[in-house]
């Protein structure tokens, strides 16, 4: 198990190449998905407290008038 | 097909469309590479010639395909919104040249990673890594033209036209490899001929192509939200959308 997992990451002498060019590859891709992610969740959640905000101000706007 | 680029050319229906089938996308995306990369790394054999060094191929190839799919794409949508004005092309070339720049830049690296094993060095003034260069230098080129064009409009008609002198050179890169004496190998895959890799090593990397084209719509939709929602914020059909 552990020789058949050092063949694998060896890569027949060429595993510094292969797993260097995987490595900076998912690492950019990751890095491209995630920015526009976390920006639209930042997005999502400011827009449902903005509307929390509005709901409970128009909520003690009305009780303050009763 | 002029109601479908219709219905995707409307702002409204694009961001509903787009946001029943992100969540499909990314589950097809996950399922693809991960076939890719365990077929591509434990399934396929060595090559007889490069031993496990090729690889690469399933970054490189599909990297240096991305990036002339996605300069395909925007100069379609520089001719869609320069004839028909629509609103959408335009957002998708500005999102979508970083993107190809980066993938454009990735082709190079992998590519640079892989020929120094095989080739005895990282770089060499061939016709294909030289137009593949050139494609970069045409994606940054394009990004320093966004950024320092300030009203809006006019600038978008000038990048649209600036994205279509340069779709010269798509052709140039892929035919580079049949025009010139080149170090670089001809096309491995082909689509009115076999392809000249093994199915066991041809499946994983369609695969992987595959992935990265779902990974690109993925993450042009994510960044056509965020546009779409911060441009349209007071238009109705956007207020209970998010």
């Amino acid at each position: 198990m552990m020789h058949a997992l050092i063949t694998f990451i060896h890569m027949g002498g060429y595993g510094g190449y292969v797993w260097s060019a995987y490595i900076i590859a998912f690492t950019y891709l990751g890095i491209q998905w995630f920015i526009p992610w976390r920006r639209w969740k930042k997005y999502t959640r400011r827009k449902v407290a903005n509307s929390d905000n509005a709901t409970h101000s128009v909520v003690l706007n009305r009780s303050s008038l009763q | 097909m002029w109601s479908l680029i219709q219905y995707l050319a409307s702002p409204k229906k694009f961001f509903v469309l787009s946001q029943h089938m992100l969540p499909w996308l990314s589950a097809l995306f996950l399922g693809v590479v991960s076939y890719g990369i365990i077929g591509g790394l434990v399934y396929a054999p060595p090559d007889y010639l490069q031993g496990d060094a090729f690889r690469i191929i399933y970054i490189h190839v599909p990297c240096a395909l991305l990036s002339l799919f996605i300069y395909a794409i925007m100069a379609i949508c520089a001719f869609a919104g320069l004839v028909w004005r629509l609103k959408l092309a335009f957002m998708v070339i500005r999102l979508s040249t970083p993107l190809g720049a980066g993938f454009t830049f990735l082709a190079l690296l992998t590519g640079s990673i892989w020929g120094k094993p095989m080739w005895g060095t990282w770089w060499i003034w061939d016709a294909r890594l030289t137009s593949e260069l050139i494609l970069l230098f045409l994606y940054l080129g394009l990004m320093l033209f966004q950024s320092a064009i300030a009203q809006q409009r006019a600038g978008e008609r000038a990048i649209a036209i600036l994205v279509l002198v340069g779709v010269v050179d798509i052709p140039i890169i892929h035919y580079s490899v049949y025009w010139w004496n080149t170090l670089h190998q001809g096309a491995t895959l082909k689509i009115f001929a076999p392809s000249s890799i093994d199915a066991s090593m041809l499946h994983p990397l369609l695969a992987m192509i595959g992935a990265f084209l779902l990974y690109y719509a993925i993450v042009l939709i994510l960044k056509m939200h965020y546009e779409l929602t911060s441009g349209f914020a007071n238009h109705h059909w956007l207020r209970n959308k998010t």
